[in-house]
């Protein structure tokens, strides 16, 4: 009972950092129709340059702070001189556009920061917290509390306020958003920041659990997609869902079958939900997006 | 004149779908705009509104041609659809689709009081506010989605078939309310298959075939031609 318990906690740490890597997923998907592949790049570049602000001597908030805002400049850097000048070409394109960014992006973060794992101070030391009999580091609670506040922060964002509810509503029906005087490419645009920025925060409350190196995009990107299909692409909650559900699957196979299997674990979840209900947990049905 | 509209030749993927149409409507005045199924009427209006773009052609809007404008920049300029199907935002509350009408305005004062003056127009809706509004009937959805055009405030009014679909009760509420409007002098340009219903509001009648205008006069004309089969409409 205790092994599940430690196996289960220690899948909802690892997944909400799936999940904030799936909420960038779904955001981007959602206001462009755009899959970005480079979305795990997002969480090592907030890692590296979280780890780059701590080595210096930097102080916790604003080392986080700095670091988010250096991934939502780079996204915001895509968004205006990337995808806001192929905005013509097609759902495809753009898709294999995001392919060449995430090799770019872990090609000049290997230049930047090098190819070595590096060790990011955990933010409140290496302690550890016994819940009922399972041991959890201190750090999953930031990890935890990062989703939390991304979901209220963007909940409060899109849902309560008049410009969010106008990205709410291109979501919901770009064309009529259109006649309403939304311009689509400038809500793409705030969405590669947000995502970029949502990713990067990811990256840097997940570093102190692993050694953060150039390389880790790219898992986390996949993860983060896959939890964002579990969940439904174009559900905000719903990619939140998966993500959690995916770090708890992966958690528990293992723990109790072999890390090795891990993955495959992962991918036959996937490969089972999209046989069983493709839209996802909470997505709305795929035949419904012409 | 307030709407001029000339020489469209839009083509959607392969088709061409207009071949140099054109119409105009004065201050006040209600134009109906006929035809069957596929002539043409929803490819024109979404041309007007800057949807699908056409290579030729103006559409001048009190004297200045808003033709190259991106569609989310016309709105600004007093033009509001009323789309085919609704495409009301179904995620949203009925109220949030009422405020988001206005999102081209840079003055929002007093929104709120004028979402209230919605809710007295459309009665129907005020019990509805804070749900979603994909939930709402489709007459419902129809009168929500005229009420976003007109907290967009638009010098002209465009619908694409507002009765389609509808329950007669329904039907008969949209038409009334279209009188309303007729009545406190807005410019309105209707599609409609609805011919009796259309021929009763307006003051002038276009009927489009295969994407050419076909006709163009009074109300009573065109009722005549149509009920001796000449239009092919109806």
């Amino acid at each position: 009972m205790a092994t599940l318990l430690q196996l289960v906690l220690a899948g909802i740490g690892m997944g909400s950092v799936y999940a904030l890597v799936a909420i960038g997923f779904s955001l981007i998907y959602k206001v462009t129709g755009v899959i970005n592949f480079a979305q795990g790049e997002f969480a090592m570049i907030g890692s590296m340059s979280f780890w780059l602000l701590q080595s210096h001597g930097i102080p916790l908030v604003p080392a986080l702070v700095v670091a988010v805002a250096i991934a939502a400049a780079v996204g915001a850097a895509i968004g205006r001189f990337v995808m806001y000048p192929a905005a013509q070409a097609s759902v495809l394109t753009l898709i294999f556009i995001t392919l060449g960014l995430d090799t770019a992006l872990r090609g000049l973060g290997t230049l930047v920061w090098g190819v070595n794992p590096v060790a990011v101070q955990a933010f409140s030391g290496n302690g550890v917290l016994h819940v009922l009999g399972a041991v959890v580091p201190t750090q999953n609670l930031w990890i935890f509390g990062a989703v939390v506040i991304v979901a209220a922060l963007l909940y409060f964002l899109l849902e309560r306020t008049y410009f969010g509810q106008g990205m709410t509503a291109a979501m919901d029906n770009p064309t009529a958003a259109r006649l309403y005087g939304m311009n689509p490419l400038r809500f793409g645009l705030y969405a590669w920041v947000l995502a970029a920025a949502i990713g990067a925060f990811g990256g840097v409350v997940f570093a102190p659990m692993t050694m953060a190196n150039t390389n880790m995009g790219l898992e986390l990107g996949l993860y983060g997609f896959v939890g964002a299909i579990l969940g439904g692409l174009d559900s905000l909650p719903g990619a939140a869902v998966g993500g959690i559900a995916l770090g708890i699957v992966t958690s528990l196979s293992a723990g109790y079958i072999s890390s090795d299997w891990a993955d495959g674990v992962a991918f036959a979840v996937l490969l089972i939900m999209l046989l069983v209900r493709p839209q996802g947990i909470l997505g709305t049905s795929l035949n419904r997006r012409v | 004149m307030m709407l001029e509209v000339a020489g469209l030749t839009t083509r959607r993927g392969r088709l061409q779908v207009l071949h140099g149409c054109g119409l105009h409507l004065q201050g006040s005045e209600v134009v109906a705009l006929l035809g069957p199924n596929g002539a043409g009427k929803s490819t024109m209006l979404g041309t007007i509104m800057g949807l699908f773009g056409s290579p030729t052609g103006q559409v001048c809007l009190d004297g200045s041609d808003i033709a190259r404008l991106p569609a989310y920049r016309r709105v600004s300029r007093g033009v509001a659809l009323v789309p085919e199907r609704r495409q009301i935002f179904g995620s949203l509350t009925a109220e949030e689709n009422l405020a988001l009408g206005a999102y081209h305005r840079h003055d929002r004062k007093g929104l709120q009081q004028e979402i209230e003056g919605m809710f007295e127009i459309f009665p129907g809706l005020k019990k509805h506010r804070r749900r979603a509004a994909r939930w709402l009937s489709g007459g419902e959805q129809q009168m929500l989605a005229i009420g976003r055009a007109l907290m967009a405030k638009p010098q002209v009014l465009l619908l694409d078939e507002p009765s389609l679909g509808l329950a007669p009760r329904a039907v008969q509420d949209v038409f009334e309310t279209l009188h309303r409007l007729k009545g406190e002098g807005m410019t309105i340009l209707l599609a409609e298959q609805n011919t009796p219903g259309a021929l009763e509001l307006a003051d002038r009648v276009y009927v489009l075939q295969s994407g050419k205008m076909t006709f163009e006069g009074t109300p009573g004309e065109a009722g005549h031609l149509l009920a001796e089969g000449y239009l092919g409409v109806g």
